[in-house]
């Protein structure tokens, strides 16, 4: 099975990896971009653990 | 505050000169390190590592699987503790860094999922095997993960959202060791261990090295990832409080200004 199937495993490797590398970079532009939009509504005093 | 600035700030500069987002020299500086370790990884993982003599290139997927089942993991385990440390202490610190690591958990056995299905197609020649105990009962964990963070956005006060989380929390987090250990307790087409004590792991060399480098990056990605987001549950919190805080101090100045306009005579002048 492994044989008939050689020439897709590079199509499986690149949709894992692919598919790891863009949903964990979404979540952290999504993180990144929250905090922005959250640090100009916290008055500075309230913003610990920054 | 991190910026040296703040310290000689006057009051009236301290606004413009905080952070105005989730970083710090901190965080900048693991995200550094996480980018190399991650350059490391795809090096050791495509360059270094050759083709399993059984696996083929799949085993390329392995590098992706493992250590995002082992940190997610990781993840619940820290959910669990902060959860239990919430109900016993009712602070925000431990309920913020449970719902940053429940949600990092979550989003990192979601990629372990989809790892492993690509990897039982071309392996076992199917994605999915609704039998099988290890895959079944791993996207039920997923499945209460979910749950965790469906519950930690339903709209309610900040104490039963946090109650309710952290119990949600410690309950998913009993289902952990029996997906661990459904391959021996129940028989799988899934693997056992892929690494056990030196010399004696499915992996040798290279591969090895490769899977302790993912190990390394996403341990690395998710304290990173931990850290912006358990900010940003705290900036939300004081963003909620602090409009509330406005809202109240708006009414109160219309009371006051009511209460003097009654003082007056004003406004009852039919």
């Amino acid at each position: 099975m492994l044989a008939s199937t050689i020439s897709n495993e590079w199509v499986y490797v690149g949709v894992t990896w692919g598919a790891t590398a863009a949903v964990i970079g979404g979540y952290a532009a999504y993180v990144i971009r929250r905090g922005r939009e959250l640090s100009k509504r916290v008055p500075s005093e309230r913003r610990r653990w920054m | 505050m991190n910026d040296p600035r703040a310290a000689t700030a006057g009051p009236a500069d301290t606004a413009s000169v905080a952070p105005m987002s989730t970083s710090s020299r901190g965080t900048r500086l693991l995200g550094a390190l996480t980018l190399l370790s991650a350059v490391f990884t795809v090096l050791y993982s495509f360059w270094f590592s050759k083709a399993d003599v059984e696996l083929g290139n799949t085993v390329r997927i392995l590098y992706v699987h493992v250590p995002t089942v082992s940190i997610a993991y990781l993840c619940m385990l820290v959910n669990a503790g902060c959860s239990a440390v919430y109900l016993w202490k009712r602070t925000a610190f431990p309920d913020l860094l449970a719902a940053a690591t429940g949600e990092i958990g979550t989003l990192l056995l979601g990629l372990t999922i989809l790892a492993g299905m690509m990897w039982g197609r071309p392996t076992w020649g199917t994605y999915w095997e609704w039998g099988d105990p290890r895959l079944t009962s791993t996207l039920l964990l997923f499945l209460m993960y979910l749950g965790y963070v469906t519950v930690r956005n339903i709209p309610a006060s900040r104490s039963a959202r946090n109650t309710r989380s952290a119990i949600v929390g410690i309950v998913s987090a009993l289902l952990i060791y029996p997906v661990k250990m459904s391959t021996e307790w129940w028989g799988s087409i899934h693997q056992g261990r892929t690494i056990s004590t030196p010399g004696a792991s499915k992996i040798q060399g290279a591969q090895e090295f490769a899977l302790y480098t993912g190990f390394l990056t996403f341990l690395l990605l998710a304290a990173w990832l931990t850290i912006h987001r358990f900010r940003v549950g705290w900036l939300a919190d004081e963003a909620e409080a602090a409009e509330l805080d406005a809202v109240i101090a708006d009414r109160r100045a219309e009371s006051a200004a009511g209460d003097l306009g009654s003082d007056l005579g004003l406004g009852e002048a039919h």
